[in-house]
């Protein structure tokens, strides 16, 4: 009888281990990796009307690229947005691939001095970057506080590199943002890499030094799909990814709707923002179209625009020594970005 | 002298053992599938990593031993200060009903505060360098040293502080001869706690601002997804706490011989 129970209790204990896992959703459904920021709106408020048509769907939401990243390991979503970065990583490691771009994050990136900082006495030497103070002189040997590998890490490689610097003439000290603001009020460190809303924090008297705009760069927030879902549902995805620039586009005038869904979406994920802070957001990181991926992604696969453009960061990784040449190759090689969906699409318009 | 050198080597052979089935069980779960490959890495990747960590700064900008002296500096100042001043605390407040009214209440609301909730004060008045993330390590290492010390004290057998009374002895000389020897074996436990918590700290430490460590660079390991340099990480963490609670056991053994 206990030697029953025993062999019972194994195998239903099996079987629950089994049972957990990867979501592993019918073929005409999605699982969405969301997150709480402008890019995610479109999703969310497509979940909450019942927008979409010819699929169902479940949202889980995220509040970091890392920890979508981590779910995505756990199979536990199958097409999303996310921040380059995360997605340049989730790409190596599990084949996550981009299937085309969301918001424009260029605007996101700031790096503010204080106002008697030594970068400020210089403007103009980067050519081409009137907005971009210092040389690199007065940029070499500063204290940054920045979080690494996120989009504001990547950014401010393109400023050090426009100043003829690298990541080595600097010191770079990894901070969340908005311990690093506090710091930065505190005194700590010459120069603070934040985004909006935390940006709209700083002191009136900083100074905006750098910023994505003032690199005259361009980095997209990322729609992506899993590489089981591209290869097991494929339609669905291209369904939902045709819906999603579809709602982009219809709620992209309607400022007021967007900015308070953005301050709904902060708010229920612990994120402190307010009403005026979500409606500059909105009006700064305006909803992708449909048109822009055309261009983006027209060409041959490796050789479109959105290729260009995500495998300069890649190569700034590479450089960094965050990912390695052969992750690089890889990438390339398994089709990072596929532009196959956009193509379709198109074609089907 | 044979079966103390017999005892040795059947110690050593079965730790040794025991290492290898938990490493040859996780390979085979690796293999089979259990574990993906997706989420974790197996034993051999863990220690090319280490090796190879020992001579590139790829990919968290650091070497190992770079990243281990600067948590190692980190835990050893936490937790040597915490040992400073919360032995001598937690064995004052034990004896002395004065120094336990006085500190007590403070201790009590303090005690609770997890350590990484210090982090925004700690940058306000710290700043954001060593001093600031020593005294993460110090908050969590602070409370075991306190409580084990002031209990050892409240243990020691009372006929004996009698009959040093009945003796004629004042309290300084009861407190310094008799409460203090007695607390030491819960003193040494209270260390032992304390180590361990400054080590468990260090991640915590660590993500206030970091430009290196083992903390920094499992986290670096998290957002790159690379589960080899969150292992190594853990693994140097967990190796270094175990062999210092070696150490520490060794010194116990020579102050207080009496202890089993």
């Amino acid at each position: 009888m206990k030697k029953r129970l025993i062999c019972a209790l194994t195998c239903l204990s099996m079987l629950i281990l089994t049972a957990c896992g990867g979501s592993g959703s019918a073929e005409n459904s999605l699982v969405i990796g969301n997150q709480p920021y402008t890019q995610g709106i479109p999703i969310y408020i497509a979940e909450e009307e019942g927008l979409y048509e010819g699929f169902s769907t479940e949202s889980l939401m995220f509040v970091s690229g890392n920890t979508q990243n981590e779910a995505l390991g756990a199979d536990e979503w199958e097409v999303g947005v996310t921040g380059l970065p995360p997605a340049i990583f989730g790409g190596v490691s599990y084949g996550l691939k981009i299937i085309g771009f969301s918001v424009d994050d260029t605007v996101s990136p700031r790096f503010y001095v204080r106002p008697d900082s030594d970068i400020l006495t210089v403007q103009g030497a980067v050519e081409g970057c009137p907005d971009i103070y210092g040389d690199a002189d007065t940029w070499r040997g500063k204290q940054i506080l920045c979080p690494t590998a996120t989009s504001s890490h990547l950014m401010l490689a393109v400023v050090l590199e426009k100043l003829g610097l690298s990541e080595s003439d600097v010191e770079i000290v990894h901070m969340d943002p908005s311990q690093a603001l506090t710091a930065f009020k505190a005194g700590e460190g010459d120069v603070l890499a934040c985004w909006p809303p935390i940006a709209y924090g700083v002191d009136e008297d900083w100074v905006l030094a750098a910023s994505g705009v003032a690199t005259g760069e361009q980095i997209p927030i990322v729609v992506v799909a899993s590489e089981k879902a591209l290869s097991e549902k494929r339609d669905t995805v291209k369904a939902w990814l045709k819906q999603y620039y579809q709602h982009c586009e219809e709620m992209k005038d309607d400022t007021d709707k967007l900015s308070e869904t953005l301050e709904t979406m902060e708010i229920d994920n612990g994120l402190t923002v307010s009403a005026e802070e979500t409606r500059m957001i909105v009006e700064e990181r305006p909803l992708p179209t449909f048109a822009e991926q055309a261009e983006l992604f027209t060409g041959e696969p490796g050789q479109t625009k959105a290729d260009e453009i995500v495998m300069k960061y890649v190569d700034i990784f590479v450089q960094e020594g965050r990912i390695s040449e052969s992750d690089k190759e890889k990438l390339i090689s398994e089709g990072f970005i596929d532009n196959s969906l956009i193509t379709e699409l198109m074609e089907e318009q | 002298m044979k079966s103390g050198k017999k005892k040795l080597i059947r110690k050593i052979l079965l730790g040794c053992v025991g290492v290898g089935i938990f490493l040859g069980v996780w390979q085979l779960l690796m293999s089979m599938g259990v574990i993906s490959e997706r989420t974790m890495s197996t034993p051999g990747q863990v220690l090319e990593t280490f090796i190879y960590k020992l001579r590139s700064a790829d990919p968290d900008g650091a070497t190992l031993q770079e990243h281990f002296l600067s948590s190692f500096k980190l835990a050893m100042i936490g937790f040597i200060t915490a040992m400073v001043i919360g032995i001598p605390m937690g064995l004052v407040m034990g004896y002395f009903k004065a120094a336990r009214l006085l500190l007590n209440p403070m201790f009590e609301v303090i005690r609770p505060i997890p350590p990484i909730a210090w982090i925004p004060i700690v940058i306000l008045f710290l700043g954001i360098g060593m001093p600031a993330k020593v005294f993460i390590v110090f908050v969590a290492a602070f409370v075991p040293c306190v409580i084990n010390s002031y209990t050892g004290v409240k243990l020691t057998n009372p006929v004996y502080i009698n009959v040093a009374k009945t003796m004629g002895a004042g309290h300084f000389r009861i407190f310094t001869k008799i409460c203090i020897p007695s607390a030491i074996p819960m003193v040494f436990t209270g260390i032992r706690l304390s180590l361990g918590a400054s080590w468990s700290t260090l991640v915590a430490a660590e993500m206030l601002a970091s430009t290196n460590g083992l903390g920094y660079m499992i986290q670096m390991g998290r957002t790159i997804i690379r589960p080899d340099i969150i292992v190594v990480g853990m693994l140097v963490i967990g190796c270094t706490g175990a062999l210092l609670s070696f150490v520490l056991g060794r010194i116990e053994r020579h102050i207080a011989p009496w202890r089993k």
